[in-house]
């Protein structure tokens, strides 16, 4: 019994010295968790890992830090079709110049899939958490995070501030 | 019919050839002017305009001919593609291939929630260099609309009622030390790629 308890706890900081988190018998793990520093709103990227045979979902996110953590999905509208030299614009000026047309924007989700046997990753341009902060984070910060999900329950994560590159 | 009038009948008929050759003429030009007008190479500047600056000061981009300048429109609630653009932009205006005078203008896409403060705040996390341009819709929307800039408020569900993200054109402008646009970069592009196109669109 001391045994198993001294092999969870050395378990426990292997797991966290290799930036996952796991809650004990738990099929679900966060690796790679990142975030910039950031003024006012930061963003959490990570990869979610579901090691089960059943589908689980990320369906929420606290931090001490933040007034509210939400998830989110960035989306790009490519607009290739759209003619930009025939708006009503002014857009002959553009010539035949190809302009990327893309328009990107973000919704919020109400979760966030991790299927069973694979992975999902949080990354820019896709899918993220949105931490609304109450101070501002600069690198070397972290962010206390606790994600909820719909079968593991919740899992806490410390998220390092890395410096931009 | 008398030589006088004969005489006359020939004036008004030379009279006429000169008119319609001048006429053609003129008719001829007009769509030839029009044509190179249209398809005939041009500087293709960018559009001007003047914002207020992150301190405040007005900001007017034909200040900065001689200079390359890159465009982005964005906002600072936008925390996962408008930092990740701003951080590639930073770390490219670093490299040594780059112009060293580029210039980095940020135009807020968010007004309301963007003041001169927050910009300030926020453009020191990458570069103090970097100029954020914000104002009234009023002056804001001709810009947009001069650099095709699409942006839509778009309600998120969940967090504070007043909590909403705006959906924009992530196009990079690059504009040349003549004040032409030369190019465009998409937000996605890897470091690399704005470096190239930093230096190629100066």
């Amino acid at each position: 019994m001391k045994r198993s308890i001294t092999l969870a706890i050395a378990l426990a900081i292997a797991l966290s010295a290799a930036g996952v988190a796991r809650a004990a018998g738990s099929p679900i793990s966060v690796s790679d968790a990142w975030s910039r520093p950031a003024t006012g709103t930061a963003v959490v990227y990570a990869t979610l890992r579901n090691a089960g045979s059943a589908p689980d979902r990320l369906i929420g996110a606290t931090s001490p830090i933040a007034t509210h953590v939400g998830l989110h999905q960035s989306y790009e509208t490519k607009m290739s079709g759209m003619s930009m030299s025939g708006g009503s614009t002014g857009g002959g000026s553009m010539g035949n110049m190809p302009m990327p047309g893309g328009m990107v924007g973000m919704r919020s989700v109400s979760s966030i899939p991790v299927p069973p046997g694979g992975s999902t990753m949080l990354k820019p341009g896709g899918y993220h958490l949105m931490v609304d902060l109450r101070h501002d984070l600069k690198a070397g910060d972290t962010i206390p995070l606790r994600l909820h999900f719909a079968n593991a329950g919740w899992l806490a994560v410390t998220v390092p501030v890395k410096p931009l590159p | 019919m008398s030589a006088v009038q004969a005489f006359a009948g020939r004036g008004r008929a030379r009279l006429a050839t000169i008119s319609l050759v001048v006429l053609l003429a003129a008719v001829a030009t007009i769509p030839l002017a029009a044509l190179w007008q249209a398809f005939g190479p041009k500087p293709n500047l960018a559009p001007n305009f003047t914002l207020t600056d992150q301190t405040g000061r007005p900001f007017t981009l034909s200040a900065l001919r001689g200079v390359p300048v890159v465009l982005f429109f964005g906002y600072t609630h936008c925390p996962d593609t408008c930092p990740a653009t701003l951080a590639k932009l930073a770390q490219a205006v670093r490299s040594s291939a780059a112009p060293r005078d580029v210039r980095i203008a940020f135009v807020t896409v968010d007004p309301a929630r963007d003041s001169q403060a927050v910009l300030a705040r926020y453009l020191r996390l990458f570069n103090p260099r970097f100029i954020g341009l914000t104002g009234t819709f009023s002056v804001l929307d001709p810009v947009y609309s001069a650099y095709h800039v699409w942006r839509e408020d778009v309600p998120v569900n969940h967090g504070p009622a007043d909590d909403y993200s705006v959906a924009h054109g992530a196009a990079l402008t690059f504009i040349g030390r003549g004040g032409a646009i030369r190019g465009y970069g998409s937000w996605d592009d890897d470091t690399s790629l704005m470096i190239h196109d930093l230096k190629e669109f100066q």
